[in-house]
């Protein structure tokens, strides 16, 4: 077998999923924005929505065109889908290149007489090979799809942009793979690259898009694909070939496993000197990532309430329910729908936080940190209290960003009728039901081990009744099983003081339950 | 005085017994060694005495006191468990630190000195660690501690035979000290170098206790000789279990108890090659079943 087949064997399913993933969107997403926007007026509406500072950091600038439904497909697509195409470039390129080295899979190789030469052209064509199979599924799908104002010019820029950029930071790699020192500093380095070029543009287009034709992502938007159709913006991809170069001057002159720029190895020791010191430390990267998730969330939900109206009035069901006189303002029942959505979604990381505990269980490390420490310092209270106050102000600062997020994106969108202060105070009352739910999984916890994933059954649960139980009749006693029964629906209706004061003190007995049993009970 | 003492205790997971009347006593300042296979609940009862398992039945005492009556008994235990995992985005430094805070136990030079003995590269991130460097971790961890009760499980495998040694040394070095220790271990020679006393556990119940040398009357040991004349006649001879001849050499086990016996048996004879072989913990449990039956 050839050494570029092995290669191929070797990262085959990996790359068909992610080819499914990326070129799915693309042009799976193409036919949904010809339904959605397909009128003028609807495409008037979504334009006015995304010419806010908010939108535009998110999304990037809009062109000076005329907003056809395939300049808003690729307006609202290209940035983000580069993104994902980028992440797919560093998977790939790492793992065949720094890692492969890394685990000692390249001495291997060329001990058994492959020359570094080839394994570094192999490397790089199989970049080119993935990202030119990525090009040809979303252009030829693009133009069999054959939607109207998606013409051929746009379709190949779209394709061809999204096919460079993957291809960029799969050479990125390469090259910052043979300059470190190991696979873990290479993905570190180039995905904050990744991320810190869609950050820094986020900026930039917002002030003086100028400035933003360092990122690679503001070539994209140049492009202004299906509108200008600009092809020069894929010369500065020339740089694929300059990093691949790169790339092989270093890799050809240095020792295997070498590098020219180590890690810090003396890094500087962090203190730590507490439980929820250390927990923080071990749950800081997913706690942020949900919150930014969130916060994207609230502004993506709130892009799309300018045109609350057509939406309700196109979905049967809700239109339906508004003849009956079952709902008496469409709109804020939709945006308290959404909220309510959102909270179920906010409550899986608080969630997740409290099963954090039963890692440091089931890896015996609270056992052993247990012993010979002073209860004062450490103990199984302690654990389970850190955990549980982390979760609470992760529901409420997540709750708090997805309104401010709604808030924020909605903001040029005449009479919505909501308020900032209305958002904080929807916030803190669905706050009060994720805090149950957390209530619940902490007495699941307390009862025993295997029990705690039933917790994802109810948050499941909570949200399936929420959503459904909103547009069909269902019994009762389905309702009464959950925190958003006994809340009032605020956006809608004034807050219920009383009702958010209740399910919240519940909530703090369902911990105290749980709390106690688990002091109790044997570990893992 | 005793330190730790186990009265009857059990435990049973459903229908499971992993612990089974299990009645032990460790004397302050000793080393004592706890064997038995893997699965017969050396680990059960380790964690029963650190809390993590509540007794099914029986009771538990620390220092004379039931440790059911207060949690701070704990606070006077260190204890390594046989699978070290550590917090893969910290340094071992990191985590050594950590666990001093925890413990209140401040010397550093101590900690310095245990790191350099133990050749560990505290630098690095414990996802990159090997599981012996990880156990160096914990064992570091354990020793840096004002604990008056070391609890080992199986504390030496992964550790390379020099780093057996330093450990080796350590656990001697805590005795002198006045610490007790429970050595947790399926390796004989292991427990047999370092404790002052043995207990047998055996699915879930112990099965002997005591010195190792008044043990004796159930271990056996292999020995190995060659002669110019012939040494077949030990075949028939009580004390001699598991004949055979092999390459030349002749393998047999002789009872402890009986060794003056045999040793007179070979006097006469011309012994050309002679080697012994310690006693293995699978030969005591057959030994010890050849017994009841």
């Amino acid at each position: 077998m050839t050494h570029f087949r092995l290669l191929a064997k070797q990262v085959r399913f990996r790359v068909i999923m992610w080819l499914i993933i990326l070129c799915g969107m693309s042009v799976g997403f193409a036919p949904v924005f010809d339904d959605l926007y397909s009128t003028e007026e609807e495409l008037r509406s979504i334009e006015a929505t995304l010419d806010n500072p908010a939108m535009v950091a998110l999304i990037g600038p809009l062109p000076d065109a005329a907003y056809t439904t395939a300049v808003s497909f690729s307006h609202q697509m290209l940035l983000f889908m580069a993104l994902l195409h980028g992440i797919f470039g560093i998977l790939i390129a790492n793992s065949v290149g720094r890692k492969a080295e890394d685990d000692g899979l390249t001495e291997y190789l060329i001990s058994g007489g492959v020359s570094k030469r080839t394994l570094y052209v192999n490397q790089v064509m199989l970049g080119v090979l993935i990202n030119l199979i990525a090009f040809v599924i979303n252009y030829a799908g693009l133009s069999l799809l054959g939607l109207e104002s998606f013409n051929n010019e746009g379709n190949l820029l779209y394709s061809a942009g999204l096919a460079l950029f993957g291809m960029l930071f799969y050479m990125l790699t390469l090259f910052f793979g043979a300059l470190l020192s190991s696979a873990d500093l290479t993905f570190g380095i180039t995905l904050s690259i990744l991320v810190i070029m869609f950050l820094y543009r986020a900026v930039t287009d917002v002030a003086d898009m100028a400035y933003s034709v360092i990122s690679p992502y503001n070539w994209l938007t140049r492009m202004y694909p299906y509108a200008e159709n600009d092809f020069t913006w894929l010369l500065p991809f020339l740089l694929v070939a300059v990093f691949a170069l790169a790339g092989w001057f270093l890799f050809s002159r240095r020792d295997l496993g070498g590098a020219y720029l180590k890690g810090r190895g003396d890094r500087r020791t962090r203190n730590i000197g507490s439980y929820p010191g250390l927990a923080l430390r071990n749950m800081r990267t997913m706690i942020i990532s949900w919150l930014a998730g969130m916060f994207v969330i609230g502004l993506t939900y709130g892009s799309i309430f300018g045109d609350l109206e057509e939406m309700i009035s196109g979905n049967e069901m809700l239109s339906a329910a508004v003849e009956a006189g079952a709902i008496d303002d469409p709109v804020m029942f939709f945006i308290n729908m959404i909220l309510i959505i959102t909270t179920v979604i906010t409550a899986i990381p608080a969630v997740m936080i409290i099963g954090r505990v039963l890692r440091e269980e089931n890896t015996a490390r609270l056992e052993v940190v247990d012993s010979g420490t002073l209860e004062s310092r450490f103990s199984r209270t302690l654990v389970l209290v850190t955990h549980w106050i982390l979760s609470l102000l992760v529901a409420l600062i997540g709750m708090v960003l997805t309104t401010l997020g709604m808030h924020l994106a909605s903001m040029n969108v005449d009479d919505i009728g909501v308020t900032l202060g209305d958002y904080m105070l929807a916030s803190l009352n669905y706050f009060t039901a994720i805090a149950a739910a957390v209530g619940i999984g902490v007495l699941l916890l307390g009862l025993s081990n295997g029990l705690f994933k039933l917790i994802w059954l109810y948050v499941g649960y909570m949200f399936f009744v929420a959503y459904l139980g909103n547009l069909v009749e269902l019994p009762e006693m389905l309702h009464m099983a959950t925190p958003f029964h006994y809340l009032e629906n605020v956006t809608v209706n004034e807050m219920d003081w009383v009702a958010a004061g209740g399910v919240f003190i519940a909530a703090v007995v369902l911990f105290a339950a749980g709390l106690f049993l688990y002091r109790k009970r044997d570990l893992g | 005085m005793s330190i730790l003492t186990l009265e009857n205790v059990s435990k049973h997971f459903g229908k499971v017994r992993a612990a089974e009347n299990v009645s032990i006593d460790i004397r302050e300042g000793e080393v004592f060694g706890f064997i038995g296979p893997n699965g017969a609940g050396k680990s059960t009862t380790i964690r029963m005495i650190i809390g993590a398992l509540k007794e099914t039945s029986g009771t538990i005492y620390f220092k004379g006191e039931d440790i059911k009556k207060s949690r701070r008994y704990i606070e006077n235990i260190s204890y390594v468990p046989g699978d070290v995992n550590l917090w893969p985005n910290l340094t071992g430094m990191e985590v050594i630190n950590f666990f001093m805070k925890m413990r209140g136990f401040k010397d550093v030079e101590m900690r310095d000195a245990l790191i350099e003995k133990f050749r560990l590269d505290a630098r690095k991130k414990c996802k990159t660690y090997s599981k012996g460097n990880r156990q160096k971790v914990a064992l570091i961890s354990a020793l840096l501690s004002d604990a008056d009760l070391l609890i080992f499980d199986e504390p030496t495998t992964g550790l390379d035979p020099l780093m057996e040694r330093v450990f080796h040394q350590e656990i001697l070095a805590a005795r002198d000290a006045g610490k007790s220790v429970l050595l947790s271990s399926h390796i004989l020679s292991e427990v047999e170098k370092l404790a002052d006393r043995i207990a047998i556990i055996r699915e879930g119940k112990i099965i002997e206790t005591g010195k190792l040398a008044d043990l004796s009357h159930i271990t056996r040991i292999e020995y190995i000789l060659s002669s110019e004349d012939d040494l077949s006649f030990l075949e028939g001879k009580s004390y001699a279990h598991d004949f055979r001849t092999e390459g030349g050499n002749t393998h047999l086990m002789v009872d402890n108890d009986k060794v003056a016996d045999f040793m007179s048996d070979i006097s006469s004879k011309r012994i050309t090659y002679l080697v012994t072989e310690p006693p293995k913990l699978e030969d005591i449990f057959m030994r010890y079943y050849e017994d009841k039956s």
